[in-house]
């Protein structure tokens, strides 16, 4: 072998690795694009699962404000008109990652208590009740505030006449309290006489004519 | 809070026309069952929300409906429609008295009434949006009957905490799509990592080829070295033929000295040989001149002619020549002869001058005797001079004397001789006592 097939066959190994050298460094410059990436990711995971535990706290923190405010509003509400110790009571659940809300109402007597779901196991007087007074909580709970009237169609229809006063003083108490006007129908006659202004409706040759009644009538 | 002052109905269901003025408070409407209350309501309920569809609500053998409504902040809204299709609008009276006619809206309220008055369905979550500003008979009790996932999300949404759900399920979202990412950043690690495994042994190849190159310097370096060594070998081979060669010319050529011998006697005979030549050149510019000398001799034939002419020549020449001279001698004795003249012209004064000269004898006898005289005076005169110096030397010796002896009698204080007092006083009238 001469000097000069020597030197070529030098060359070529030098080109061979030469090429390995470029291909290594390709190779390192993957990886530690990949790790930093690897990297990264896991100080975003990092981040978001903070940002997880965050907002998840903020959830129900807010959840549960809100909760108190209504089962504070309901209670009273269910206090002031059966003028005994009821009261309302919202149970956050959670199945899985869905939040869900259980609604019970809790009577106490003489030292026990009794906590249903109004709508399953009480009378329509006591769902009457809840259901009038989740919505003003709520309408008036709820941000940004909602303005305009609180418009009821046949309110207390269940209630019986026992509490129908209370609720009709409930109704007006509201009023004045929030400073919303209620328009409702109803056909019970207490309520008619301890509104503001009242209406009387009558229909005759498919024509309804409306009057307004004075307090006194 | 913003409530409705009046309402103005136009064939709207039972209603042809009515015209309430509500109260901010509590207001109650009462009558018989299938009087028009509820209508009143719905009335109110198609002009905030849009809903129900109009087309149920026109009172019969009608073709056009309007239902105003007046807020308490000065604005009112009016709906409007029309069973040909042809009228179909809201018309926003702004507080500020501003009119807009607003048509398009589809189902919903257009957004400049709700802006006015505030007024909207709310979404809490449930199927459908909520008009919870309205309790219907027939709507069943509010919420009671949803599903607790409707419940919550509408407790969630009173205070906007469905955004932060909404932002939470994207937060579970993105970490779930990044845990994905992970693993398939993981994988790739772990892929190039594997790819790698393939270059551990570069490193080796690298120091092998190192060390190849080495060995391939050694081995260029030997090369060169050999070439050279070769080159020497043939110079040297070269130098050894050339030494035997000159050997052998040395020895064809045998005795040194002789050689040497043999070119002393040449170079010698060099020298002779210019010499030689020199003296030839000599020769040969003699007999030239031999030839030229010889012709002129040739000349030179009647020389004894010319000879005794020469000496008659001579002849005349002389005697010419003495007569010169004989001549010259005369003219010598005349100028003598004059000269003797002269000078015996100046001897004839001689006899007054001798009696002058015995005149000047006697004067200069005289002159002798005078000077004797005045040489005497003068050394009289130096004699007298000494001796009057030496007279002034003393005469100050002797003042000098007298002072010190002043001094003395001073410095006593008193005379010596009478022991009266004595000063300086005494002594200046000049007259010592």
């Amino acid at each position: 072998m001469t000097l000069n097939e020597l030197d070529a066959k030098i060359a070529q190994l030098e080109r061979a690795i030469h090429i390995k050298i470029g291909q290594q460094e390709v190779l390192q410059r993957n990886l530690q694009d990949a790790e930093s990436k690897v990297e990264t990711l896991h100080e975003e995971n990092e981040l978001l699962s903070q940002v997880e535990v965050l907002l998840s706290l903020s959830s129900d923190y807010g959840r549960e404000q809100a909760k108190l405010q209504i089962e504070s509003l309901v209670s009273n509400c269910l206090s002031f008109i059966f003028e005994t110790d009821i009261s309302f009571v919202i149970e956050l659940t959670e199945n899985g990652k869905i939040a869900g809300a259980d609604f019970y109402v809790v009577s106490s007597y003489d030292g026990y208590s009794i906590k249903t779901k109004p709508e399953l196991s009480r009378g329509g007087g006591v769902v009457d009740i809840v259901s009038i007074a989740l919505r003003i909580a709520m309408i008036e709970i709820f941000k940004p505030h909602i303005e305009g009237p609180l418009i009821l169609d046949e309110p207390g229809k269940h209630v019986s006449e026992d509490f129908i006063f209370n609720l009709g003083e409930f109704l007006r108490k509201s009023s004045t309290m929030f400073k919303r006007q209620i328009i409702m129908v109803t056909h019970n006659k207490y309520l008619a006489q301890i509104c503001d202004r009242s209406f009387y409706v009558e229909q005759k040759n498919a024509v309804s004519s409306v009057q307004e009644l004075t307090q006194d009538v | 809070m913003i409530y409705i002052t009046k309402i103005e109905i136009d064939n709207f269901q039972s209603h042809k026309h009515t015209v309430m003025d509500f109260h901010h408070g509590l207001n109650v409407i009462v009558g018989r069952s299938d009087s028009g209350k509820t209508a009143v309501l719905r009335a109110i309920k198609w002009v905030l929300y849009n809903d129900p569809a109009p087309s149920s609500l026109l009172r019969l053998q009608e073709t056009q409906m309007k239902v105003s409504l007046s807020f308490s902040n000065g604005a009112k809204v009016t709906r409007l429609w029309s069973s040909n299709g042809k009228e179909n609008k809201y018309i926003l009276n702004r507080a500020d008295g501003e009119e807009l006619v607003l048509e398009k809206f589809n189902r919903g309220v257009p957004d400049e009434v709700i802006e006015e008055i505030g007024i909207s369905k709310i979404d809490l979550g449930g199927p459908k949006s909520e008009g919870i500003n309205i309790g219907e008979q027939l709507d069943g009790p509010f919420l009671l009957t949803e599903t607790p996932s409707t419940r919550a999300s509408a407790i969630g949404r009173l205070i906007g905490v469905n955004f932060i759900d909404d932002a939470l399920r994207d937060v579970i979202k993105d970490i779930k799509g990044n845990s994905r990412r992970i693993k398939d950043q993981d994988d790739l690690v772990a892929h190039f990592k594997e790819e790698l495994r393939n270059f551990e042994s570069l490193d080796e190849e690298i120091k092998n080829l190192e060390r190849i190159k080495a060995k391939r310097e050694q081995l260029a370096k030997s090369t060169s070295l050999y070439q050279e060594l070769k080159q020497l070998k043939t110079a040297y081979e070269t130098n050894i033929h050339d030494i035997d060669m000159t050997e052998e010319a040395i020895a064809k050529m045998g005795d040194i000295d002789m050689v040497d011998s043999k070119i002393n006697r040449v170079s010698q005979c060099l020298e002779r040989k210019t010499e030689l030549t020199q003296l030839y050149r000599v020769l040969h510019s003699v007999s030239e001149e031999l030839v030229h000398l010889s012709n002129q001799l040739r000349h030179l034939k009647n020389l004894g002619k010319t000879e005794l002419t020469w000496y008659k020549l001579n002849e005349e020449a002389r005697t010419v020549g003495d007569l010169t001279l004989l001549k010259m001698n005369l003219d010598q004795v005349n100028e003598r002869l004059s000269i003797g003249e002269n000078y015996l012209k100046k001897f004839e004064t001689l006899e007054s001058t001798r009696s002058v000269l015995k005149t000047t004898e006697t004067k200069i006898k005289t002159l002798t005797e005078l000077k004797t005289l005045h040489d005497a005076i003068t050394l009289l005169c130096d004699a007298l001079q000494t001796e009057e110096e030496r007279y002034l030397l003393q005469v100050r010796e002797l003042s000098d004397t007298e002072e010190n002896y002043e001094n003395l009698f001073v410095a006593l204080g008193y005379c010596p001789l009478c022991h009266s007092k004595i000063t300086q006083d005494h002594f200046h009238g000049g007259q010592y006592e």
